[in-house]
């Protein structure tokens, strides 16, 4: 397949080998999750379970055939492995980051790296081309994310950007290494440490970060000077380009006052603290949406959206409004490598419990966190600080707040009435709570963490709440419908899938809704490497009758680069694939449907807000709020018997049937799920 | 003073007053208010003038804040004794709506002017300056 470089780097750190897969071997999973899962299969499977600690956990680092070409917001990677993060099951999951990371690994011609065993004392990768070097990271360890990279740049480049380096295939290169490392958090083993990239491209959810740390693995450096990754067919891709744009971004300085384009969206719209004179864009490699900003100060480069979010509340509240300890709590996330939403929800956590009496000094939980300068970037530096050391509350904290809650003996009670929110897999609530916008809740249970993919989310939640906040209904819900059920091949023609009434979000309509994202999540986004703030492009104002691109523009792409034909149709199968053989993994880790259920404050708790949503009332279509929504038990057991149905998994365990994996071509998935007695 | 006193406290836990932000890619979370003061800050933080263009760009920086008007008036006479300020408020205000968000984008910014008036009042007493 072109856009593939032909080789996978796979690193043993207990026997210090190197070796190669043959990218060849895996191109039906085509990259990123598909190949990763794959490989993940293959040589941990039979295994499980295990713990993500053990050194037979195995940790893949994807790009897709797309990354390095001019494909519009490919530059993600995806990491998978055990994570740490979910509880009680630590689930096989993913992470995902941006930046050049993925390109330049392609430039070195690689297509990802799989990283087995442990090291017997802290080392780093060093990747130049196609010399690989397992290295001593003595003195790396204790070093910050940004202090490690600025002394692998020092190690590998010479310090000097710009200065020329001759790589061992012959060429010359001025690039820095792209580095992927961890903290002294990740170095613990801390279940909320994240892997951090440049200085604001993180790998937050899974706990990866803790993983590369009970590796002793400190960071993966890579520059890559052979050359650039070979398109199909040039022609089509900028054609794809010029078509995209021409039909689906609309004039930025002359945009009506509708919807604007997910494509071609104004730039640094991510970045959400305070700006500064001095200031530019700047994106993820070959993305047109430039989401981020640099600044001359340094300070808050390349953060943006929930590195600002997860603390912009305490600063509003203390300032009236955000100031630069805002850009500065954001800086700290990145240095120190911390899974931001864990931090955003421990921070409201802590308040919430020191409100109440429970936590502080001398109380129950005892702490001397100084919560008279909540607010201040100080205050984030002192948590993370008893984190680092280990003191104070920051032993309990470096498990993730579930875990915390639970040595605290808090752990039931606040988790049924919502104190603490994290609603499914001991992962925090990302904003979009599963008693409202139930096709992410159910996504986030169904699979084995919170899913982070706003598909549908960007129209369903933030259209209707706009449209109320400024009194101006330019799309109709049942338009948004009538265009879902245009668009979401294989399971077009149906409406209802849109349906978020009481009485929706129970029905086979919205089994095919949730089915649906997952298989085009898997494939199209975690294989292929589209970015979420891109794709899916569903419902557009500037595109023809306020249609996005989905479904021609991902294949446009995808067959220009790697000369394959397929539809969108066959990529939705593949994604079917995958989250099939991802599954299967989770059956063999203990995945039984009796497990797969809400926290207790989602069934019991009525949802406080109003919250705005499509839906399908007697006979008509509107947006009307899900204030006061609990989700019903046994409606939920129906829901999953339905979507066990539609997916040809056991309706008793919710696991894949022979059949199912068979048809998949699978069979192999099923002889061992078979053989460990855990076939549906 | 001692209403003075009362407003410029720290209220407990369940006294508490909930609000929400909403950003785009991050969601919508409920914000508990313990304070008169915190309350302030949270109305002079929540921008108003947002066009419908900006809010909705993918991946927007805008948030959509909001506070029930009606339950601030209801928090500022029951918990913090201020009956003045409330019915004031409840004035502005004016009653409940089809569409709460639209009324806050409308009151907030009169809302705000009276508490901060009486902020700076209730500062000024327990300061001893007029």
């Amino acid at each position: 397949m072109k856009g593939h470089m032909g080789k996978i780097l796979r690193v043993n750190l207990t026997n210090k080998t190197v070796k190669t897969i043959d990218t060849k071997q895996y191109e039906e999973w085509v990259g990123g999750h598909g190949i990763g899962s794959a490989i993940f299969w293959d040589l941990v499977a039979s295994q499980l379970p295990i713990s993500p600690y053990d050194p037979k956990n195995v940790v893949t680092i994807m790009t897709s055939p797309l990354t390095g070409t001019l494909a519009p917001s490919t530059g993600r990677t995806e990491v998978q492995g055990i994570g740490l993060q979910s509880y009680p099951i630590e689930w096989f999951t993913r992470g995902n980051f941006g930046g050049r990371f993925g390109m330049m690994l392609k430039n070195a011609g690689w297509d990802g790296i799989v990283i087995e065993g442990k090291a017997d004392k802290p080392c780093w990768i060093n990747i130049v081309d196609d010399d690989v070097d397992i290295a001593d990271a003595s003195d790396l360890w204790g070093l910050d994310a940004w202090e490690t990279q600025e002394e692998i740049w020092r190690k590998v480049s010479g310090g000097k950007f710009g200065k020329w380096i001759e790589t061992s295939t012959g060429r010359y290169t001025t690039q820095r290494p792209a580095v992927l490392t961890i903290s002294q958090v990740g170095e613990l083993g801390a279940r909320i440490a994240s892997l951090v990239h440049d200085a604001g491209n993180a790998a937050g959810q899974g706990g990866f970060g803790g993983i590369f740390g009970a590796k002793n693995l400190k960071a993966i450096s890579v520059i890559g000077a052979k050359g650039a990754v070979e398109v199909a067919d040039p022609k089509a891709l900028f054609e794809a380009w010029k078509w995209a744009i021409e039909n689906y971004r609309g004039d930025i300085e002359t945009r009506p006052s509708k919807t604007p384009s997910a494509f071609g969206a104004q730039p640094t719209q991510g970045f959400w603290g305070v700006k500064e004179k001095n200031m530019r864009p700047s994106a993820c490699a070959v993305c047109p949406k430039a989401c981020r900003a640099k600044f001359r100060s340094g300070i808050a480069n390349e953060s943006q959206c929930v590195e600002f979010a997860y603390y912009s509340w305490a600063v509003s509240a203390r300032y009236g409004g955000p100031t630069i300890e805002l850009n500065k709590a954001a800086d700290l996330t990145q240095k120190y490598a911390i899974n931001n939403y864990e931090l955003l929800r421990i921070l409201v956590y802590l308040r919430t419990l020191n409100a109440m009496g429970v936590l502080g000094k001398g109380k129950a939980i005892d702490t001397d966190l100084p919560f008279d300068i909540l607010g201040t970037a100080a205050f984030v530096e002192e948590l993370i600080r008893k984190i680092i050391q280990g003191k104070d509350i920051g032993l309990a904290l470096r498990e993730g707040g579930v875990r915390a809650a639970k040595q605290w003996g808090r752990l039931e009670q606040d988790l049924k009435t919502g104190v603490l929110a994290y609603p499914y897999w001991g992962c925090p609530e990302h904003g979009y709570d599963p008693r409202t916008e139930a096709e992410w809740g159910y996504g986030s249970i169904l699979g084995e963490r919170d899913i982070n993919e706003h598909d549908f989310n960007f129209f369903v939640y933030w259209y209707p709440l706009g449209f109320m906040a400024t009194g101006n209904f330019p799309i109709s819900a049942e338009e948004c419908a009538k265009i879902c059920s245009e668009k979401l091949i294989p399971y077009t023609g149906d409406p209802f899938m849109l349906d978020y009434s009481d009485e929706g979000i129970y029905s086979e309509h919205f089994v095919k809704l949730v089915a649906w994202h997952r298989h085009y999540t898997r494939f199209w986004k975690q294989s292929v490497g589209f970015c979420d703030w891109m794709f899916a492009d569903l419902v557009n104002a500037y595109g023809p009758n306020n249609r996005g691109l989905t479904p021609d523009g991902e294949v446009r792409f995808f067959n220009a680069v790697t000369g394959k034909n397929i539809t969108f149709a066959e990529g939705m199968e593949i994604g079917r694939r995958i989250w099939n053989l991802d599954n299967a993994i989770w059956v063999l880790q203990g995945r039984h449907r009796d497990v797969v259920k809400f926290a207790d404050y989602i069934y019991e708790v009525p949802f406080p807000s109003d919250y705005p949503l499509p839906m399908y009332i007697k006979g008509e279509w509107k947006f009307a709020s899900a204030k006061g929504r609990k989700i019903d038990r046994a409606k939920f057991e129906d829901f999953k018997t339905k979507f066990y149905t539609l997916e040809g998994w056991s309706t008793s365990s919710g696991w894949p049937t022979r059949s199912t994996l068979e048809a998949l071509n699978l069979k192999y998935v099923a002889d061992l799920l078979a053989a460990k007695g855990k076939l549906g | 003073m001692e209403l003075a006193k009362k407003v410029l406290s720290k209220v407990p836990w369940q006294d508490r007053l909930v609000a929400s932000i909403a950003h785009q890619t991050t969601g919508a979370m409920t914000i508990d208010i313990y304070s008169f003061e915190e309350a302030v800050n949270f109305l002079k933080s929540c921008r108003t003038d947002y066009s419908l263009d900006e809010l909705l760009m993918r991946g927007s920086s805008a948030t959509i804040n909001y506070l029930d008007l009606n339950a601030l008036a209801s928090w500022i006479g029951d918990v913090l004794g201020d009956s003045e300020l409330s019915q004031a408020i409840r004035e502005v205000v004016g009653g409940e709506s089809e569409n709460p968000l639209l009324i806050f984008r409308e009151k907030v910014k009169p809302v705000l002017e009276l508490m901060e008036q009486r902020l700076a009042q209730c500062k000024g007493k327990l300061s001893g300056t007029p």
